[in-house]
């Protein structure tokens, strides 16, 4: 169990810190609405606190027994030219993206 | 034959409509044909299809004919019955949006699952179908293209998130339809439109190839003018796929059976659980009037009613906004505008020093694509999830969740099935709800606990409120069984509507407007 208690209200600079991890571009007007809505809804949220929950085991499916996972053999795939039909940019067989290190003009890079 | 609009409304259900295909008493192109010119003809006023597949759907329908003028077909369950398919489900070859921007334009290589097993069985896809964006949101506002009507009454949304689902069914567009339900989202709209519509139990129905929100509440669900026309859609797409890890394999019921047997168990009477929470304040009088109705027409038939609670009720909506959120926030990042969809560049001299261009791509490609619902919620999931939030939030939430699911079984030891309303409101206008979330989010409260729990779900309609300068408004009844018990849902749904004629009523305004 965490000791943490969540602050009951998100000040501006969360928001700020919050859209970065959720790469969200964010205008400035936004970000005093967003503040005041997820303030409020977790304001609400916070019932939960009254619950007790030791020993209670989280949920994640109704029915968890019956879920086999399939073997692990190749089936039959996407072909590559379907799988790249949709990219907003493309270079011979590879998804294309700006360049990740600066100075660097290749439309494209491994691992970052 | 009678005078109406389409084929598939001369049949009582979609198997009368099968089986006059399969036996060449009609073509499906017919069907097909005159299905198209309904829609060609009702739906830009209504704004059911984000798209419709004119040229797919005829050449599906011939093929189906083809194939039965050979003299095969036999076994095809849907043999040209024409179905919509929510766009969050995803199409190979027909463009699939989720109703939002960001994927305008995407044209899936692959057929989700579902929508493969459907054109097995013959049935004719025939357009993708409007929604919220991601399908969050609960009066189809949050389209990305444009809003969707409630048949009854133009000025009054439709529900959602599977808006085009419901109100397709039920202005005729077309017989059956799919839609998902993370909190409500194929019930809730069918309440609000007076159609049929059912979630069933978590894993019945494969998630493979379907946009995923929250994908431990996501459901695929079939809506229909009746329980027996989704009862046959249910049998066709629903199953085990080992393509879809929280699949269960488990042996599929008969839901088609279950839809003619009668409505008590055999040996003893129907046990009916009323939940006491949901018969609450904040409940519309009128909406609580005809559901009662609906129960106590079950009881003269020997239905048993049984009070029952389920104290937990009270935090549900919270708990499924840190769950959905979290969930989705983690889904939805995968549009970033790399492989598909929207990808927004910064401009040349935008980028900072020290900014990656790759980074601030992103950051633009999901702030232009996404709506304002949606960042919300990405941006609520995405800080529950934070390091030193977790445990707080989601892991709490999804702890209660678990609570939750033991309420349910309790209350599933005194009755086999419970009768809620679907939706507290009447279908509301459109731009009436809009500016607090938070109040759109509550009035799901009824159908949110069932996806938490993972329970079959259906709404089914009950009644009509005369609502001033509106006429007829639909209402609906919520039925919920224990987890895996589907079938006896659906049974109880079928004995009710072998009683009553609810669900036969169709909007008047729609037909004069039609030839």
């Amino acid at each position: 169990m965490s000791g943490h208690t969540p602050s009951p209200r998100i000040s501006p600079d969360e928001i700020r810190v919050t859209a970065e991890m959720a790469r969200l571009l964010l205008s400035e007007s936004d970000i005093p609405k967003l503040s005041d809505e997820l303030s409020a809804i977790l304001a609400y949220a916070n019932s939960l606190a009254e619950v007790d929950v030791t020993n209670v085991p989280p949920m994640t499916h109704a029915v968890p027994d019956h879920c086999p996972l399939r073997g692990d053999v190749v089936e039959p795939h996407i072909a590559r030219e379907a799988a790249l039909r949709n990219a907003p940019q493309r270079e011979s067989a590879y998804f294309a993206v700006p360049a990740v290190f600066a100075g660097s003009d290749e439309g494209f890079d491994s691992e970052g | 034959m009678s005078t109406s609009n389409t084929l598939g409304d001369s049949f009582s259900s979609v198997a009368d409509l099968a089986k006059a295909v399969r036996s060449r008493q009609v073509s499906a192109v017919e069907v097909t044909r005159r299905q198209l010119d309904r829609i060609a003809k009702l739906d830009a006023a209504l704004g059911c299809f984000l798209a419709v597949d004119e040229r797919g759907a005829l050449a599906a329908a011939q093929a189906v004919d083809d194939q039965v003028r050979a003299g095969g077909g036999d076994d095809l369950l849907l043999a040209g019955v024409p179905i919509g398919i929510k766009d969050m489900i995803c199409t190979e070859g027909l463009a699939t949006t989720a109703g939002s921007k960001i994927l305008s334009g995407f044209v899936p290589p692959y057929d989700a699952t579902v929508v493969a097993k459907l054109r097995a069985a013959g049935a004719v896809i025939i357009g993708k179908l409007n929604m919220d964006e991601f399908a969050m949101g609960s009066s189809n506002e949050n389209s990305a293209f444009m809003p969707c009507k409630n048949p009854w009454d133009l000025t009054r949304v439709p529900g959602g998130s599977s808006g085009g689902s419901a109100a397709s069914v039920a202005a005729s567009l077309c017989p059956v339809s799919l839609g998902t339900d993370t909190g409500g989202s194929i019930r809730q709209p069918a309440a609000l439109c007076g159609v049929t519509g059912m979630k069933p139990t978590y894993g019945r129905v494969s998630r493979y190839g379907v946009i995923a929100f929250a994908s431990s509440l996501d459901q695929v669900g079939p809506l229909g003018r009746s329980a027996v026309d989704v009862a046959h859609t249910l049998q066709v797409i629903g199953g085990h796929d080992a393509h879809d890890a929280t699949s269960l394999n488990l042996p599929q019921p008969d839901y088609i059976a279950a839809t003619e047997s009668p409505l008590h168990p055999p040996g003893r009477k129907l046990r009916i659980g009323l939940p006491k929470e949901y018969f609450a304040k904040g409940l519309d009088p009128r909406i609580e009037s005809c559901v009662r109705q609906a129960i106590a027409t079950l009881e003269r038939e020997g239905a048993e009613l049984v009070e029952v609670s389920l104290p937990l009720t009270q935090h549900a909506v919270a708990i499924y906004y840190l769950v959905a959120t979290a969930e989705a926030s983690s889904n939805l990042s995968r549009y970033d505008g790399v492989r598909y969809g929207q990808r927004v560049s910064p401009r040349d001299g935008e980028l900072q020093p020290g900014q990656s261009a790759l980074v601030e791509m992103y950051k633009r490609s999901r702030a232009a694509g996404f709506g304002p619902e949606v960042r919300r919620r990405i941006m609520l999931g995405t800080y529950v999830l934070r390091s030193g939030y977790y445990d707080a939030y989601y892991r709490r939430a999804s702890q209660v969740r678990t609570l939750v699911a033991r309420d349910f079984a309790q209350a599933f030891e005194r009755c086999d099935v419970l009768m809620t309303p679907t939706s507290p409101v009447l279908p509301f206008r459109l731009g009436e709800r809009t500016s607090d979330p938070l109040a759109m989010y509550l009035a799901d409260v009824y159908t949110i606990s069932c996806n938490l729990a993972g329970l079959p779900g259906l709404s089914m309609p009950c009644g009509f409120v005369d609502e001033e300068g509106s006429g007829p408004l639909p209402v609906g009844l919520q039925i919920l069984g224990p987890t895996l018990h589907d079938e006896q849902v659906l049974r109880v749904a079928a004995a009710y509507q072998r009683l009553t004629d609810w669900h036969t009523r169709k909007p008047s305004s729609l037909g004069k407007e039609s030839v």
